[in-house]
C-alpha cells in the first residue's frame, strides 16, 4: 500500500513538471509580441549603377520574429545576403530568405556577414546622405530605418555610434535607450578608440 | 629607390612584419591585362614601387568594397609623397561584368589612383593562379543576381622587383589597417636595400 502511494505521489510529480514545462515553452515562444529595435544601421559609399550594402544592429526584446525581406526606393533591387569565409581566406556570398531574432536575441548585420544588399543603385550613395529602407518581419510587419552613407575607408569604427540618440533612432522602432542599447553603444565607443 | 629592390637579406632588423611574410620572396611574372582606362597595360608599366593587390569584382558591395576601404584607410596617413610609391591594384575575378568603365566607376569611389584591371578570362586565370587566388562562378537560383562569385580575399604586398614579399588575409575587424600602416611605413623608411 505504502509502495503504491510513493508511485501515486511521483506520477503526480511528473504531471506537474511536464505542465509546467509546457508553460515555459509557451511563454517564450510567439505568445509574447516581438520588440523589435534596429540601430546604427549604415552603409558605404557606392556608385551608382553600382551595389551596396545596408548593415545594423537587430535586437528583440519580445516575442521571437524573423526578418522575411527588405525594400528601399533607391535601388532595383533588395536581397538579404550572407558572407561566409572558409579556412582559406574565400569569401562566398549567398542569398538567405530570412532571419530570425530569438526572443530577447540580437542579430548584427555587418561587413563579411549578414547584410541587406542593394542591387542597381539608381543614385550614388554619398557619405553623410542618409536614405530609408524598409525591413519586413513576419510578426513586427514593416519597420522603416534610415542608413547613413559613410565613406569606404571607416569600416571598421563607423562613426555614427558616439551621436546615437533618439534624434537617430529609426521610425518605426520602439522604446530605445535601455541598459542594453547603452551597453551597446559603450562597446562601439571603445571600438573607436 | 633602391630599397625597394627588397631581398632575403633585406629584412636583417628587429622589425616584425605584420603581414604573413614569404621568405623568400616569390617572383611574380610581368603580366599584362586591361586597365579600368581601358588600355592594356603590363605590371611593370603600373609604375609603383611597393604595389598592393587584390582580388574581387564590382558586383560585391560587401567584401570587396572592405578590403578597398581598408588599403584606402591603410594609406592615409602617408605622405604624398609616400603614396605615389606604393600602387594599389584591384583585379577583377568577374571579367563578364567588369568591363573597364565598370571598373572605372566602381574605384571611383574609393581612390582615383586606384588601378582596376580586366582581361580575357583564360588570362586572368593564370594570374590567379600564380597568386594562389580561387574563384568560382555561382548560379543562384533564390536572386535577381545571376549569379555571385567566390573568391578569396586576401591582400598581396609585391615590390618593385616584382617579388611578393607579404599577404595579409581577409579581417572584417579591422586590425588590417594598422597591420598594413606599419608594414608599409616600415618598408617606405628602408633606404640601403
Amino acid at each position: 500500500m505504502k509502495f503504491v502511494t510513493i508511485k501515486f505521489v511521483l506520477f503526480v510529480l511528473i504531471m506537474l513538471l511536464a505542465a509546467c514545462g509546457t508553460a515555459a515553452v509557451e511563454t517564450g515562444s510567439n505568445s509574447t509580441e516581438p520588440k523589435v529595435m534596429v540601430m546604427d544601421a549604415w552603409s558605404r559609399q557606392a556608385a551608382s549603377g553600382g551595389n551596396g550594402a545596408v548593415y545594423f544592429h537587430l535586437m528583440n526584446e519580445g516575442g521571437a520574429d524573423t526578418l522575411i525581406g527588405a525594400e528601399t526606393d533607391i535601388a532595383n533591387a533588395v536581397e538579404l545576403h550572407e558572407t561566409k569565409m572558409d579556412d582559406n581566406d574565400v569569401m562566398q556570398m549567398s542569398p538567405i530568405s530570412n532571419v530570425e531574432i530569438t526572443s530577447g536575441g540580437s542579430v548584427d548585420f555587418e561587413p563579411g556577414g549578414k547584410h541587406i544588399m542593394l542591387m542597381g543603385l539608381k543614385e550614388d550613395l554619398v557619405p553623410g546622405q542618409e536614405f530609408e529602407v524598409t525591413l519586413n518581419f513576419e510578426q513586427s510587419g514593416a519597420v522603416v530605418i534610415k542608413s547613413k552613407v559613410q565613406e569606404g575607408a571607416n569600416d571598421h569604427n563607423h562613426d555614427d555610434h558616439s551621436g546615437h540618440d533618439d534624434s537617430k533612432s529609426d521610425e518605426g522602432h520602439m522604446d530605445h535607450h535601455n541598459e542594453d542599447e547603452m551597453e551597446h553603444d559603450m562597446d562601439h565607443t571603445e571600438d573607436m578608440e | 629607390m633602391s630599397f625597394l629592390g627588397l631581398s632575403c637579406q633585406s629584412f636583417a632588423s628587429n622589425y616584425e612584419f605584420a603581414g604573413f611574410r614569404l621568405d623568400p620572396p616569390l617572383a611574380m611574372s610581368d603580366f599584362e591585362l586591361v586597365s579600368n582606362e581601358g588600355e592594356a597595360v603590363r605590371f611593370s608599366q603600373l609604375g609603383g614601387q611597393i604595389t598592393l593587390i587584390t582580388f574581387g569584382y564590382t558586383f560585391c558591395p560587401d567584401v570587396c568594397p572592405m578590403t578597398l576601404g581598408h588599403i584606402k584607410q591603410a594609406m592615409a596617413d602617408l605622405t604624398d609623397e609616400q603614396r605615389q610609391n606604393v600602387k594599389v591594384v584591384f583585379i577583377s575575378v568577374d571579367p563578364e561584368r567588369d568591363t573597364p568603365e565598370v571598373l572605372n566607376r566602381y574605384l571611383s569611389v574609393f581612390d582615383p589612383n586606384f588601378v582596376g584591371l580586366t582581361g580575357e578570362p583564360s588570362v586572368l586565370e593564370s594570374v590567379m593562379a600564380e597568386y594562389g587566388v580561387f574563384a568560382k562562378k555561382e548560379v543562384v537560383d533564390d536572386s535577381v543576381a545571376s549569379y555571385l562569385v567566390s573568391h578569396t580575399a586576401r591582400i598581396y604586398l609585391v615590390g618593385s622587383q616584382r617579388q611578393m614579399l607579404l599577404q595579409y588575409g581577409f579581417d572584417p575587424a579591422g586590425s588590417i589597417v594598422e597591420d598594413l600602416q606599419s608594414d608599409l611605413n616600415y618598408l617606405l623608411q628602408q633606404e640601403n636595400f
